[in-house]
Formats: structure tokens, sequence, C-alpha cells
């Protein structure tokens, strides 16, 4: 039991590594907490197209309010 | 799983709902297609094709590299294969989310690579829970565990360091790194719960030197293990004031680590804290099975075994720093016994740090039961010679801290080791193992000292840069100079205690090298224990050696073969072979000698090609010249190849010593070091003596002393003083240097012409001499003989004094003799024409008490006798008995002196036996009245003789026999009780003479 649990750990770690590496090649520019719950959704069956219309978005409103802060 | 958005807008609370809406409308109400495998897969490959065409193929390869693996991993939807939908539907959401990868920034990106590498390292490091760390000096050890910390938290680091990228990519690399660092810290300081930090805070060590707690505080199974916990909760409930406070629990692991540490000469801790003096336990901390009491005591120990190695440790520091640093600021340097110290406790130090590395090895590992208990028994015999060690520096540097010159501190640390060495020897078995570490110390500390001595004994030269020999050369003192021998060489101690105890410890300090008693307890006071029983010969063959070296016969004695060829073993070497010949431990010095042998056959091609070459082109080939430098070259060789092996050597010499069959140190010292330097001594002395019996003729210039000084050249010396004795009998004038020094000229060219030009007299007249006695006319005459250098140490200037005194003495017996010799029957007889006119016209008033002419002419002559009697004994006396005889007792002794020293001494006791036996010393000198007494009396006798009778009026002859019996009784009979007493033998003629000649009175009245 116990051997199996380490096995999936580790193997999570693994996805978990490699991904972020694929994603820092890319320059999505997602952080490794980010990208956990990105794969969490994922796995839950969001689209992923749609999940990232959703990140562009916040991310373009984010960077449109500090903007508007700083100007302020 | 809104992380993202509450990440974002984590100050913008109005907006944050508005996001949250708007992520849910959109993931749940999205018309998107379901992810196509397909087009992922050639979107992928379109991007690495991309990187490849833009030159990034490196890239291009991990990226092909990272997916197939992802792919592979089954990880999602609880199945066993990879390639789910959710693994391509996370790929499509990365690839939408990429942004330009073309342009992204190469350089970090592989740095991410490296780094994320290394993590995995990290982890498999850290997982075992206990990291390998050996401390290698005692100061870094805060900075290396701020690097151990920063390492194990640099993966997390990173990943803080790219979310800030994420906002601004613009940033500058420096800036960037600034940023880490804030990061850092302001991470250090709140407990993080991020999922990398809470990961490695489950698997790490908990810094529990960081003031970290371990919350768990995990309930063990046995009762035992709580019992800390229990004996608190005790406590908490019988007394109610009783708190706790929030304290570090620790391991037992921990805390053995930590004592490891400590004794690995780690000074900044945790458990224990260093003062600067000394460690103490931390009182606030606790161990889960044992309580807070029981483990305060059980620390204690361990804590003051660690201060005895952090004040080593410091000790060793010290004399580093002072031996390497700026020595001309600070007036204090460190002598090379010092330092031979601080060597030898370093490789002690060095050796305990590695067992102690060992001991944490099997600690890490775990496999053993190892507990504190345990520990401390282990480490037992370590602590046996820490004590040991600390001993010696307590009481050789500590205590010699407050000693001005290095000389002192370094015999106050000799004598120390070696009386510590000499306790524990006299332990026996018990103290066998410290011993055999303290032994090996003693040796290297004393071989700078030992050194010294050889190098002065053996080349004659006192190599002593730092002053810490106990002799010292004084400079004022040029080699040819007479006082050479008692002053050249003076002890540092009297020169710096001079001023400071002008009482008696300085007469007894300053050292009196003429003297050998004296030396003897001069130089006990401040040289090595070890040495001072042979101090003495050190002493003397240095100073013979200094001799001969300023007399040029140095290469008499030192047998430098070739200084190249072969290499002279050193006094300490040969001092530790000898030492292991005695102990039976040989064998490690053959191995190394049948290795060096075989090792150089294969350095004899050394000459290079060009070399030979060269030499055969130009015409100057010359086998033999080949032949000679080769022998060079491989000494040379040889010679930098046994410095490099030098160190390891001592060390592999002394440390076989088999401590097991020592004898005591007193004897091991008796049969290795003192032969060798009594040999040296023997033949150092013997050849100065040769030298200067032989070559510079003392035995001749001792002969010449007693020749003239003394007059045993009796004819010589009789025709010089005859000569001088009629003149002055005449009243001719001689006073004047021309006169004497013809006189004496003319008497010296018939038996000695090559004495002529060196022995002179000199005519000093003193104040108050003219009106003196009759007998002090001569006093004035000083004889000069010129003594050329290395024998005017021995025949000193002083000892010419005495010489000359005893030659006036002696001039002035032989000058009552002469008088009283010369005195001739018809002078006595002779009528004065002048007074036997006025004396028949007095005859009748001539007084009644008058005896006849004849009577009075009698009993001048009697008295003329009992004169001559007296003088002739005292010279008789003088001559023979003291001279003659104390001459042949001292040629006897001559031959028997082996030093230099011995030879002075023994001319000294000569010299001064004589003067005192001719009673010229001033604890004689009321005999010495006496006598002068009758001397003057003998000469006022001659001139009232050759006055004629008619001048001596009966009651002068009268009073001149009282005042002669009177001397003569009171020589007689004092003479006689001192025979009585035999104190003094060689009186014994003198008195039996003089007892005679008052015989005759006694009869009579």
């Amino acid at each position: 039991m116990a051997d199996s649990g380490r096995q999936k750990t580790s193997q999570a770690r693994e996805v978990m590594d490699s991904l972020y590496e694929i994603s820092k090649i890319l320059n999505t520019g997602l952080d490794m907490e980010t990208l956990a719950t990105c794969v969490r959704l994922c796995e839950n069956g969001v689209n992923p197209e749609a999940l990232t219309l959703v990140i562009q978005e916040l991310r373009r409103e984010s960077a449109a309010i500090k903007t508007s802060n700083s100007q302020i | 799983m809104y992380a993202i958005t509450s990440k974002m807008y984590l100050d913008h609370d109005e907006n944050f709902q508005l996001c949250v809406n708007f992520s849910t409308s959109n993931i749940k109400h999205h018309k998107f297609l379901d992810v196509d495998s397909h087009k992922v897969m050639r979107s992928v490959t379109g991007i690495c094709e991309k990187l490849k065409i833009h030159n990034e193929i490196k890239n291009a390869e991990k990226l092909e590299k990272y997916v197939d693996l992802f792919l592979q991993i089954p990880a999602f939807e609880g199945k066993d294969i990879g390639k789910t939908d959710t693994h391509y539907a996370l790929l499509a959401l990365l690839l939408n989310l990429a942004e330009s990868p073309v342009f992204a920034d190469y350089k970090e990106i592989v740095k991410e690579v490296e780094e994320t590498k290394e993590e995995f390292d990290w982890r498999a490091y850290l997982l075992e829970g206990e990291e390998i760390y050996v401390p290698s000096d005692g100061d870094t050890t805060d900075e290396e565990w701020m690097d151990e910390y920063k390492d194990t938290d640099e993966p997390s680091g990173e990943k803080t360091v790219v979310l800030k990228f994420e906002d601004d990519r613009i940033k500058e690399e420096a800036s960037a790194t600034e940023l880490f660092e804030s990061n850092l810290l302001s991470r250090d300081l709140s407990t993080p719960a991020e999922s990398g930090d809470g990961w490695l805070i489950n698997n790490v060590v908990i810094q529990y030197w960081q003031g970290m707690i371990d919350d768990s505080r995990d309930i063990g199974d046995y009762p035992s293990s709580n019992l800390s916990i229990d004996w608190e909760r005790h406590q908490e409930r019988t007394n109610p004031l009783y708190s706790v406070g929030n304290r570090p629990l620790l391991t037992e692991i921990q805390f053995m680590r930590e004592i490891i540490w400590m004794f690995s000469g780690v000074s900044s801790l945790f458990v224990f804290q260093f003062d600067g003096m000394q460690f103490k336990p931390r009182n606030d901390i606790m161990l889960s099975h044992l309580t807070t009491n029981s483990l305060q005591s059980l620390l204690d120990d361990f804590a003051k075994y660690g201060t005895y190695v952090q004040v080593l440790y410091k000790c060793v520091q010290k004399v580093i720093s002072l031996s390497f640093g700026d020595n001309s600021q600070s007036a204090e340097t460190v002598g090379q016994t010092y330092q031979a110290f601080a060597n030898a406790v370093t490789q002690f130090l060095t050796k305990m740090k590695v067992d102690m590395g060992k001991i944490e090895k099997r600690l890490i590992a775990e496999e053993e039961t190892i507990t504190m208990s345990l520990l401390y028994g282990e480490l037992k015999p370590w602590l046996r010679k820490v004590i040991a060690l600390h001993e010696v520096y307590v009481k050789g540097i500590k205590r010699g801290y407050g000693f001005p010159s290095n000389s002192q501190r370094a015999s106050k640390l000799l004598s120390a080791i070696y009386e510590i060495v000499m306790e524990y020897d006299t332990m026996g078995q018990y103290a066998g193992e410290l011993l055999g570490l303290l032994l090996p110390i003693w040796l290297q500390t004393s071989r700078p000292y030992i050194d010294i001595i050889d190098n002065w004994i053996t080349y004659g030269t006192l190599v002593d840069p730092k002053e810490e020999f106990v002799i010292t050369r004084n400079r004022e003192v040029k080699s040819l100079d007479e006082t050479f021998w008692e002053r050249a060489f003076t002890l540092h101690a009297s020169a710096s205690n001079s001023n400071a105890n002008e009482d008696s410890n300085s007469t007894q300090r300053t050292k009196n090298k003429s003297c050998v008693q004296k030396s003897r307890h001069g130089t006990a006071v401040w040289a090595p224990l070890f040495l001072q029983p042979i101090l003495l010969q050190v002493i003397l063959t240095g100073k013979s050696m200094e001799m001969l070296e300023s007399l040029g016969k140095l290469a008499d004695v030192v047998d430098r073969k070739d200084g190249l060829s072969s290499e002279q073993e050193s006094l300490y070497e040969k001092f530790v072979n000898s030492l292991q010949v005695l102990l039976c431990t040989k064998r490690v010095e053959e191995t190394v000698d049948s290795a060096q042998a075989e090792a150089t056959p294969s350095k004899f091609a050394m000459f290079s090609v060009q070399v030979e070459q060269q030499m055969k082109l130009k015409g100057v080939y010359d086998p033999l010249l080949k032949i000679n430098f080769e022998t060079i070259f491989l000494a040379w060789i040889k010679k930098s190849e046994s410095k490099h092996s030098e160190e390891d050597d001592i060390s592999r010499i002394l440390h076989p010593l088999d401590t097991e069959n020592v004898q005591p140190v007193e004897l091991i010292l008796q049969q290795c070091l003192y032969p060798l330097i009594i040999e040296r001594y023997h033949k150092v002395c013997n050849h100065l003596v040769r030298i200067l019996k032989e070559d510079y003729n003392l035995m001749e210039y001792l002969a010449a002393m007693r020749n003239f000084f003394l007059m045993e050249a009796g004819d010589t010396m009789f025709s010089f003083y005859t000569q001088l004795f009629d003149k002055i009998r005449r009243h001719e004038p001689w006073r004047d240097v021309s006169t004497v020094n013809l006189l004496l000229q003319e008497s010296l060219s018939a038996h000695f012409p090559e004495e002529v030009n060196r022995l002179t007299i000199d005519v000093v007249i003193q104040d108050g001499m003219k009106d003196g006695q009759p007998t002090n006319i001569t006093d004035c005459l000083k004889l000069h003989y010129k003594v050329p250098w290395p024998v005017d140490v021995v025949i000193n200037s002083h000892c010419l004094e005495l010489y000359n005194q005893i030659f006036s003495f002696l001039l002035q017996v032989k000058r009552v003799k002469y008088c009283l010799e010369e005195l001739r029957f018809k002078d006595l007889d002779k009528e004065n024409i002048l007074r036997s006119l006025s004396q028949q016209e007095l005859k009748t008033t001539s007084e009644p008490g008058e005896i006849p002419r004849a009577s009075r002419v009698h009993r001048m002559q009697i008295l003329r006798m009992r004169l001559i009697y007296f003088v002739n004994s005292l010279h008789n006396y003088i001559m023979t008995r003291i001279l003659h005889s104390t001459g042949l007792e001292f040629v006897c002794d001559l031959e028997k002196a082996v030093d230099l020293d011995q030879l002075i001494m023994v001319h000294n006791n000569y010299v001064r036996k004589i003067h005192e036996r001719c009673l010229l010393h001033k604890k004689v000198g009321f005999l010495k009245e006496a006598v002068m007494k009758v001397l003057n009396l003998s000469l006022h006798f001659q001139r009232k003789w050759d006055q004629g009778i008619d001048e001596v009026m009966l009651k002068t002859i009268q009073d001149m026999e009282s005042e002669f019996t009177r001397c003569i009784q009171f020589l007689a009979s004092f003479l006689s009780n001192i025979i009585k007493r035999g104190s003094f033998p060689h009186l014994e003629s003198l008195a039996f003479s003089l007892v005679t000649s008052t015989e005759y009175l006694t009869a009579f009245n």
C-alpha cells in the first residue's frame, strides 16, 4: 500500500515537473502553483480552451487595473 | 479551485466576485470543442520546428523530450497508461497560453532546467533526513549553516522569482537577484504554507537552531521515551508556579552531533553556547527521554571537554596568526618552540577531528544504537588526551604569558611538557596511551630547541632568530677578547631580570661562567628541565665551538664531508633514531630506506637530450664533468625529495614508538640524547684544549709565568735582582723604566732570548709609597708579559695582577735575604773615624749600662744569624713548599682538564692558592703583618750594620731583638696552633723552623 502510494506521489511529481518544464519552454508565464490549479481543473474536465480564455482575460484585466492604478 | 483568481486579485475584493462569476460562466458555458490529440501533437511538432528554425535546437529537443515524458506517465483518470485526454488537455492549455516561445529568454530557461535537475538531487539527499557535515573550521559554521539553509530552499526561491518575472519581464538580472533575496528573507519569517516549502518542511530536519519547534512532539510507543514530558506534566500539576516555556525538543542524535561538532572545534553551536571563554550547555532545550536536570549534568561534562578543545584551537590559532601575521607592529613574537607545539597539537586535533567524523558518519547511518552515555564512553580515550593536553597548555603556555622573553616562555613550555610526561610516566600502565601521545608531542616541541643546540655545538653558530634559547651571544664581546670565555654568552633571563631583581636573585641568575658552581646554579633557573643535567656541557661545547671558529680551526671538528653528497644527520634525527633503537621500533625506517634505494636508479637519466648534445657539440664534452654533475644533481634531488617527505617521516617515525616497553623517560634521555651531546662535548672540548696546548703553546706560557713571576728560573731572575738590589744598596738611581728593563733584558738574554720581547717591566710610582716601609721600595716594579689572544682567556689580566702581587712579595723576601747575606763582618767592625774622635771624648760620659763593643758586635752577629735563619726558612717555605709543590699539582691538574672551562678553573685555583699561601690574602693579613715587620726589621738591621758597630747603641739592638722575638713567637705560636688543628699542612715546615728558632730562647730564659 505504502509503496503504491509513494509511487503515485513520485509520478505526480514527475508530471508536474515535466509540465512545468514545457510551460517554461513555451513561455506560458504560469508558475508552479497556478499550473497545479490548472492541472486539477483539467483533470476535472474543464475545457482547456475555455480555461485559456479565462486566464488570458483575467491577466489582461488585472494588467489594466494595475496600469490604471499606477496612473492614478 | 479559485487559487489563480484569488492570487491575482488579492487586493481587489470588489473585483474578485466579478472574476469568479466570469470564470465560472466561461468554464461552464463555453462553446469550444473537446481537445483533439492529433491537433495538439501537430502544434507541438510545429512549435519544435519553429524553434529549430530559430536556431534553438536545444529548446526544441527539450520540449520534445518533456512532452514525450509527460505523455508516458500514467497519472490521470485513474488509468495505468499515459496519453489520456487529460494529458492532451493540459498540453492544449499550455499551447494556448504560450506566448512567443521563440523570443523567450533562452538563458533563463537553461538555468531553470539545471536548477530543476539539482532539485532532484537535493530531494534525494534531504530525504535521508540528516546531512553529512564535517565542519572544516570553527568560524565558518554559521555561514555554512546559512549556506545549507539557502541551498535547501533554493528551488522554491527560484519559483518565486519566476512568479515575479511573470509580471515584469523587462526587469534586469541584477534587480532580479535583489528581488530573489528579499523574497527569500520575507519567506524566512513567515511560516511557509506553499506546496514546495510545505513538502520541504515535512521532509527536512526541523531547523531547531533557528528557533523552530517541532509541534508534533510525537509521543513514542515506549513510556521511557516520554519521560521528559511526563515529568513536566507532573511538575505542572504539583507546582502551580512552574512554567516550562516553549522549549525546542531535540533528538538525541542531534545532541550527539552537536557534541561531535564541538569536539571538532566548532564554536558556534546551538546546544552549547560559547562565551569566549568556555562552553555552557543551553538550559532551554529538552530531550524526550531525559529530565532537564539529568540532561544538563550530562551536557555539562561534555561542555567542559569542549572548552578544553576550544582552548587548544584558540591557542593554535593565536600561534599561527602571530607567526604569519605582521610582526613588525606587535612586539610579541612567537618562538619556534611554540610553533612546533602548535603543530603537534594541530596534528592531534586533526586526528581527533577525523575520528569525530567517523563517529558522526556512524550516527548518520543510524545502523547501530548510540546513546550519549555510549558516546561518552567511546570518547573517553580522546577526552583523557584532551585533559592532558589542556594541562600542558595551562602549565606551559598560559602561565608563561607573563614572561617577558621568548626564551623563558619556551623553557617554561618545554619544562611543563617534560614534567607532565614524567608525571604520567610514573603512573605506569595507567597512562600508557597518554604517554604515547605526550611523548611525541614533547619530542616535536623540543625539536627547535634541540636544533638550536645542534647548530651551536656542531657548526658553532648560534642560530636563534626568535631568541628563545636560554643562552644568547653577547654582542658587545668580540671573540678576540680575553673576557670572551666569561662574557661572550649570557642567559636571556639574566639580561631581562637584572633590572627587576637587583637583590640576591640577580646574583643567582647572572651567569659567571668562569666559575662552574655558580653557572650550575645560574642556568638551572631558566633552562628547560630536560636540558638541565646536560646544559653545562652544551654551553661549554658551544663556547668551544665559537672559540675554535675564531681561531680558524673550525674545520677540524666540523666533519662536514661534503655538503651535497652526504646529508649529515642532525642531532635531532640521531636522537630520534637512537630512541627507536631503544624502543625496538626501527623497522619503519628500514622500509623507507629501501624505498629510497629503489627510487634512485630510475632518476639516473636526468639530463635532457639537449643538454647532452650541447655538451658534446661545443667540444667541452668531459665524461668526468658529467659524472660530477650527475652526483651533484642526484644528491640535490635526493635532498629535495627527503625534504618533501620529512614532515611525514617525522610523524611516521614518532608514532610507531611503542610505548609499551618504554623505560622511564629520564632513562630514555640519558641513553639517547645525552650521549650524543656528551660525545660532541668531549670531541670539541678536547680538541680545543689540545689546540690551545699544542698550537698556541699554552703550557709554555704558563711555564713562563712561573719562571718569571714566581722566579722559578732562579739564575735569570737572580742575575736581575742582585744587580737591582746592588743599585738600591749603593743608592744609585734605579727607578726608571729603561734601567730596569735593561737589567731585565740582560739577564733574560742569557737563557731566554725569545722572551726578551714579551717580558717588560714597568715602574709605577704611587703616592704614599715613598714614605712607606723600606721593604716596599721594590713594589713599584711591575712585570708585564704579553699574552696573545687565545691564551689570555686562561691567563687573564686578573691573574696577571695576582701574579704581580706575588712577584712583589717574592722580590721583597729575596731582597731581605740578599741584603742579610751580603753583610760583611768588617763593615760592622769598621772604625768610624768621625765618630771615634768624639767617642773618645765621650767615653767617660758613656752610659753606665753600655756593654763593651765586642759583645755588641757579637749580639749583632747573633741577631743577624737569627734573622737570616728566619728569612731563609720563609724563603724556603715559599719557594719549595708553596710555589714548587703547588706548581706540580697544577701541572697535574692541567693534564686532567678536559675542557677550557676546567683549564681556566684549574689555573685560577692555582693562582689563588699561591696568592693565599704567600700570605697575600686579606684573610691572613695579620700573619703577613708580622712577617713584614721582621722583613722591615731586617732591612733596618742591614742599614745599622753597614753603619758600623759604633753607631749602634745597645738599646737599639735590644729593641730589635725584642721586636724580632715577639714577631717570631707570635708567628711560631700561631702557626703551631694551626698545625695542631691540621688545617694547613703546607705551613708545617715553616712553623717547625720557627718553633725551633724560638726554642733556644725559652731554653735560655
